[in-house]
């Protein structure tokens, strides 16, 4: 292996990797799919032998599990509890109804998708979650859950911190949009922005440190009884969130806490940016009319694409 | 001379014998089957008392959410609340224990971060690419 970039695929996505120094490429690729291939194990949804699938048929009761998903899910209620649960760990069950119930790519047309039959949990019904750092974990009776909202995120944080442990110098990975930069040396990488991964760039930007993550209404869009509908459900509906935002790019110290607040910005729709500036977020929305809004510091000059 | 020294004149009676010994086992298996239903009931109270309280009471080391979490509570009042009994676990396989485990991320709070620029300082890959998936 040669150069100083590559991608594969993994967690039913593309991930992009590079490195300053050309000769931590091999390593950092062997890092990457050693700590993908582990998360995709235990956090999957989609896989019926995953520690997560476990939990899911046994809510309220404990359930032993890796403590790799005990850090997965410890990830997800903190950006419940940063977002007063409207980043929600918990909805697995309306996921399914609305027809999102396999690997994304599995998942096709239907004419006669079910009607969501049963509300979606309480909004702090997160709060019932229970966690022990020895492998164990007990969701609240009648919920499932989804990582989709920060597993990706999470995921691009855990091979940063991987590739600091073992790596001579920076590196960048991308977990399907999601990205952390690792070993920060001062120095910036450039960020291409766009609505859905390999559609086109709409600008570049240059990021030096910590995490970006994109979310966006445009991806992950399948037919119910001739509507379309996306993966961002609101978690006060057990709905698709309203798509005031057709995408929301925003940076964090780490990824999951970027993606967190790209996630919390989609859901809230018009209250968003007040949202994130009471916060101190930069980030850019681009608006269901195409219009740029940004918070923070976001540069107005954006490279062009 | 003791009245036992001088063997019963009376013919033996084979039908009372075996009357005696069918009551003896009438009376075993009756012993054993109470004794059988007191455990069986005992063992279905506790397991549905284990199960009540791994309901109740998060474990030893658990994380607990939110700001109740950290409120301070009487060490007599904890003892009320979430007495010490064994809990239902359910374990359907084996599990091992990930080598990714060893690389921990601590949450952060959203906002802050790294600084979004216009312009570069750094060329050596193509950009990154981030977008909705």
């Amino acid at each position: 292996m040669t150069g100083t970039h590559t991608s594969f695929e993994a967690l039913g996505t593309t991930v992009f990797l590079a490195v300053r120094d050309a000769r931590d490429l091999a390593q950092a690729n062997r890092l990457s799919r050693t700590v993908l291939t582990d998360v995709d194990e235990v956090a999957s949804r989609f896989r019926p032998d995953s520690d997560l699938s476990a939990v899911n048929r046994e809510p309220g009761r404990w359930v032993e599990v890796d403590p790799l998903l005990v850090d997965a899910v410890a990830a997800a209620m903190a950006a419940a509890e940063q977002t007063a649960g409207l980043v929600s760990p918990l909805l697995g069950r309306p996921l399914v109804e609305l027809g999102y119930d396999r690997d994304f790519r599995a998942v096709v047309e239907r004419a006669a998708t079910p009607e969501p039959v049963t509300p979606p949990p309480p909004v702090d019904a997160w709060r019932e979650i229970r966690t022990d750092p020895a492998g164990r974990v007990r969701i609240p009776a009648g919920t499932a859950l989804d990582l989709g909202s920060i597993g990706k995120a999470w995921a691009a944080d855990l091979v940063a911190t991987a590739c600091e442990q073992h790596l001579r110098a920076g590196a960048v990975i991308s977990v399907g949009g999601d990205l952390r930069v690792a070993a920060p040396d001062g120095d910036t990488w450039a960020v291409a922005l766009s609505e859905q991964p390999g559609g086109p760039v709409s600008s570049v930007v240059h990021l030096d440190r910590g995490g970006l993550a994109t979310s966006s209404t445009r991806v992950r869009r399948w037919g119910r009884h001739g509507a379309r509908r996306h993966h961002l459900l609101d978690p006060r509906t057990g709905l698709p969130a309203a798509e005031v935002w057709h995408t929301v790019s925003a940076v964090g110290a780490t990824c999951a806490a970027a993606n967190t607040a790209s996630t919390v910005a989609m859901v809230l729709g018009s209250d968003a940016p007040a949202w994130l500036r009471a916060r101190g977020v930069t980030a850019r929305l681009v608006d269901a009319g195409g219009a740029v809004h940004r918070t923070g510091s976001w540069p107005t000059e954006e490279a062009a694409a | 001379m003791s009245p036992q020294a001088f063997p019963d004149p009376r013919p033996i009676d084979h039908g009372a014998r075996r009357r005696d010994r069918y009551r003896q086992a009438v009376t075993a298996m009756t012993g054993l089957a109470v004794a059988g239903s007191l455990t069986a009931t005992g063992w279905i109270a506790g397991q549905a008392a284990h199960a009540w309280s791994a309901q109740q009471d998060p474990a030893p080391g658990t994380t607990t959410p939110g700001p109740a979490a950290g409120a301070p509570q009487p060490a007599a009042q904890r003892g009320r609340n979430h007495p010490r009994k064994p809990r239902v676990v359910v374990r359907e396989r084996p599990t091992r224990t990930r080598v990714s485990t060893q690389y921990v991320t601590a949450p952060a709070p959203v906002g802050g971060g790294g600084t979004v620029g216009s312009t570069s300082s750094h060329h050596s890959s193509p950009p990154a690419p981030s977008s909705g998936s």
